[in-house]
């Protein structure tokens, strides 16, 4: 076809083009769309399983509501109280509200970004299938009295198993760490997937504020969720072998567990703020007809929230004892934190005013609204949390309960119903009913703050949070009473909008209602399976709005990658910052593998729980199996050279080193890891500098001889070198390279020995990890080691298998170079614990 | 707005350095809590000498918002130093997003180091 360099391409599109990019997207049909990865598919399948948990936990509420309805109420049992408080909010943030935010990205993003799906989607299938199958068995404990009992942060010495016995426990820490696990691997998705497949132009300035929100969310939970995962291994180590991380008088201190948990707790609260504060800041610019005002102010308040929301957990620790100027500090940073959260209250208010136009009032910007007024309230009720006397006062208090509900459901579940109600027309053949809408608004809102404002004054009446019931005469009968029938009222509402769900709700790929908010932005371009037909060249933050004919001329195939030039399914991969096309990524379509990994793996998790360890281990071995099965087939090699995506430009299909999408999920993932590594060190320097005496106790065995460490060090180091060796020896396509398989396979002997060396060091000094705090951190590294010797493993002995079938070499080398990254960072890791493990006690001691 | 013909071009902007100038005020914040947190636990834990804490931390209020006030008083020349092109889209906006997400900082660094001066170190909380 001839060469047409500019952008709309004015030449008639080749006939069949549109077909064979049908083709390509094909979503399967029947049973086994199951087995489908599209982005939007699996992003409706994600938000309807997110909301099913809100609607489960939402009726947990109800049953303690109506308990706590009248004075010495004997509805429910204390146990079963206990369960259900639990489950309610654990169910709450972990299966509801970081799931349905991810959910959204998945489902938005690529919309957003008129990106044909996002980079990995077989990746966010197997995280979704994880949290889906873990989730339902996580809830269904609720039924048949194994529910966890702890409360949803779950404080030790309470969840230790003196004091919990049975498998309860467990659930929640193995259930949880295994969800936070799919929630990091949607992560990685949309980082990767928000820098690198925006479309053509859209630069990071021009990226809407939902996508910067959600990669501030990505990142923070990269950050923040391994500190929780660290904690629930702790936890469940002790529980399961005895390891004293958490107990007292044997060098623990439970404090450990709240320091690491509110380390991911506190800023679980922004992760699931700031998406929302992103899907409002894509609305009210719609419903005003104005674009955002102070753009540049909503991104630094969504940085800035992110990075302040880290410094803050100290917050919900004022009570345990630290230093009063240890509180100043965090309490400092807590009232800080409002500053970057007014902004964008006042952007958006700003929008609404700027409007020459009167702000439309839909059922979305009701909602809007709604949440405007009760988060603010609950901004308002947080900053006098943050003063330390009054917490003092308040502190597990009701106060507390309705400070958080005015915060989450005002932060996060009214913007999350203004999102349906806005963003249903892109996926369904009909809007929903706006005169339902309405009601709904009004149930939800009345209801809301009939619920929980009369919990502030409950609080301050001194009821304190977690009672199955209270006596008569205290003064909160009343107030109990309010804010029961005020939870059915909410309640109400949100059955009203299931029942319009049901009666109106019909999901489409391709005949969904047309842009009826005449929106900004990408996502409202006319989509099929594929996404868009074309991609646009964008040069605004409005691009429907600056560009009135771009959605015709998408349509027509008249901008970027109009067909489907490899044969299969791919999308543009854009420079991370100014968006410049770099390559284009060939993408894999439905498949069974990421099912049946997710599957078997969360089935290997919960059999662990029951102490089925054999059964677990065979259902773990078939997840990797899955796992590896699903890797062969995705590192395509550049066998089918460079393509035309328009404009005169034509990209390679493959790429391998920095700029390839798979170098940059396995930084990230790297990063997590390294996370979860800063989040150890952080919990060793805490138990010395707590109880230095026992670190090491007196009578501890001396540490190993100074040949120990520089032994491991030594091997590490000449893995490190075979690895690297490696790289320059891999052949050119066609010709072998004997020595290549040999030097990968010594570089991952050298990691595992060193492994060994380092455990049986210690074994061979006589110290156990049972009998102390100090022990069982020492062993601890070793665990977090082995995790990393065994991907690195697993991951040199496919590249070996991948040279040996003749899928390795200089230029198809990205299984190489994953298997290199992972390395080298395995070996940093190691290098550091030896020197923190067997240094720091002879500096300190 | 950008042309066409930029998109053939190969791209001026590193993410890295990008990132860098856009939260390194955020950095310095984050820096100066762990700092003042860490350092304030381990004098008092270990030493239990109010007046070397009160030292250390007022030291590390200082030492960590100067250069952040500098970095805001030159702020091109702080983009310059990291390699940031004048040739990225929109550079402006860079620009600003750093200044006010410095300023912030500079503000948090501030107001939690001023805790140094009113509170007595050591003393325990309750």
């Amino acid at each position: 076809m001839a060469k047409f360099k500019e952008l709309p391409n004015k030449l008639p599109r080749p006939p069949g083009e549109l077909q064979e990019l049908e083709r390509a997207w094909k979503i399967p049909g029947g049973f086994r769309l199951i087995s489908a990865v599209n982005n939007q598919v699996i992003g409706i399948l994600y938000v309807g399983a997110a909301f099913l948990f809100f609607i489960l936990a939402g009726i947990l509420g109800l049953i303690m509501r109506t308990q706590l309805a009248v004075p010495e109420n004997d509805l429910v049992g204390q146990d079963f109280y206990n369960q259900i408080f639990t489950v309610h909010g654990t169910t709450m943030m972990f299966l509801f509200a970081v799931p349905v935010v991810e959910a959204l990205g998945v489902m938005l993003l690529p919309q957003m970004l008129a990106a044909r799906d996002l980079p990995f989607p077989r990746l966010s299938a197997f995280a979704i299938w994880a949290y889906i199958v873990g989730g339902l068995v996580f809830f269904s404990t609720v039924f048949y009295d194994l529910a966890p009992k702890g409360g949803w942060f779950m404080y030790p010495p309470l969840t230790l198993k003196e004091y919990s016995p049975g498998d309860n426990a467990d659930f929640w820490l193995l259930g949880i760490g295994f969800i936070e696990i799919s929630a990091i691997a949607g992560a990685i998705e949309i980082i990767v997937g928000t820098l690198r497949t925006r479309p053509p132009g859209m630069s990071l300035t021009r990226m809407p504020i939902f996508a910067w929100a959600m990669l501030i969310f990505a990142a923070m939970i990269m950050i923040a969720f391994p500190a929780v995962i660290l904690a629930t291994m702790l936890l469940e180590i002790e529980r399961s072998f005895g390891w004293p991380f958490f107990t007292a008088e044997r060098g623990g201190d439970p404090l450990l567990w709240q320091h690491l948990f509110w380390f991911f707790g506190h800023p679980e609260v922004y992760i699931i703020f700031l998406p929302a504060a992103g899907l409002v800041s894509m609305i009210v610019p719609t419903m005003a007809r104005h674009p955002l005002v102070g753009y540049r102010l909503i991104v630094v308040a969504l940085i800035g929230t992110g990075f302040f929301s880290f410094g803050l957990w100290v917050h919900h620790m004022f009570t345990t004892g630290i230093p009063s100027l240890s509180l100043g500090f965090f309490s400092a940073a807590s009232m800080a934190v409002a500053i970057p959260s007014g902004i964008q209250v006042f952007s958006w208010i700003a929008t609404i005013a700027s409007s020459k136009e009167r702000f439309r009032i839909t059922t979305p910007s009701l909602f809007v609204l709604g949440f405007l007024f009760i988060f603010t309230v609950g901004g308002v009720t947080g900053v006098m949390v943050a003063l330390v006397p009054i917490d003092f006062q308040v502190h597990d208090t009701y106060f507390v309960v309705a400070h958080f509900h005015y915060v989450l459901i005002g932060g996060m579940v009214f913007p999350l119903f203004a999102t349906f109600y806005y963003w249903i027309p892109a996926f369904s053949r009909n809007m929903l009913s706006e005169r339902l809408g309405r009601w709904v608004f009004w149930l939800m809102f009345i209801g809301f703050n009939v619920t929980f404002f009369p919990m502030h004054m409950a609080g301050l009446l001194g009821m304190p949070r977690r009672v199955r019931t209270y006596p008569d005469g205290l003064g909160w009968n009343a107030l109990n009473m309010v804010s029961t029938v005020g939870s059915y009222i909410l309640a109400a509402g949100v059955a009203l909008f299931v029942i319009d769900l049901f009666l109106r709700f019909r999901p489409t790929i391709d005949k969904s209602v047309d842009d009826p908010w005449k929106a900004g932005t990408l996502e409202w371009l006319p989509t099929g399976a594929y996404s868009t037909r074309s991609i646009p060249f964008v040069t605004s933050r409005d691009p429907l709005w600056d560009q009135p004919n771009l959605a015709r001329e998408v349509e027509e195939g008249r901008h970027f990658l109009p067909g489907a030039p490899t044969g299969g399914r791919e999308t543009i991969v854009t420079s991370p910052v100014d968006a410049r096309p770099q390559y284009i990524i060939r993408m894999p379509g439905p498949g069974w593998s990421q099912l049946v990994a997710a599957v078997f793996m969360a089935a290997a998790f919960l059999l662990l729980t029951i102490k089925a360890v054999a059964i677990a281990l065979v259902c773990a071995v078939i997840s990797i199996g899955a796992c590896i099965f699903w890797g062969w087939k995705l590192d395509h090699g550049p066998g089918k050279g460079e393509v035309d995506i328009g404009a005169g430009i034509k990209l390679p299909t493959y790429m391998a080193g920095p700029k390839s999408h798979a170098w940059w999920a396995m930084v990230v993932l790297m990063l997590v890891a390294s996370s979860l590594y800063i989040a150890y060190v952080f919990s060793y320097l805490y138990l010395w500098i707590v109880s230095p005496e026992v670190w090491a106790p007196r009578g501890s065995p001396d540490l190993p001889g100074a040949g120990w460490p520089i032994g491991t060090a030594f091997l590490v180091i000449a893995g490190t070198i075979a690895m690297a060796l490696t790289r320059p020896m891999l052949p050119i396509p066609g010709r072998r390279e004997p020595a290549v398989p040999p030097l990968i396979a010594l570089a991952a002997g050298c990691l595992v020995a060193a492994f060994l060396a380092e455990l049986w060091g210690h074994l061979s000094t006589g110290l156990r990890p049972a009998e102390n705090s100090y022990g069982a951190m020492v062993y601890m590294a070793s665990v977090l080691n082995f995790q990393l010797v065994f991907a690195c493993f697993i991951l040199a002995a496919f590249a070996i298998a991948r040279y040996l079938t003749g899928r390795l070499d200089r230029e198809r080398r990205v299984t190489y170079e994953n298997a290199a990254l992972l390395y080298y960072y395995a070996a940093a890791q190691m290098l550091f614990g030896l020197v923190l493990v067997h240094g720091f006690p002879r500096l300190a001691g | 707005m950008t042309r066409l013909d930029e998109m053939r071009r190969p791209e001026r902007g590193k993410l890295l350095p990008v990132l860098f100038y856009l939260t390194i005020g955020l950095l310095l914040w984050g820096m100066h809590l762990t700092l003042v947190y860490a350092a304030h636990t381990a004098i008092c834990a270990l030493a239990a000498s109010p007046l070397a804490a009160t030292i250390t931390l007022a030291a590390v209020t200082v030492a960590i918002a100067l250069p952040l006030v500098l970095i805001l008083f030159c702020q091109r020349a702080f983009a310059r130093l990291l390699g940031i092109s004048e040739g990225i889209t929109e550079p402006r906006i860079y620009d600003r997003i750093s200044f006010f997400l410095n300023l912030l900082s500079l503000a948090g660094i501030l107001w939690s180091g001023l805790a140094v001066a009113v509170l007595s170190s050591c003393a325990p909380g309750r």
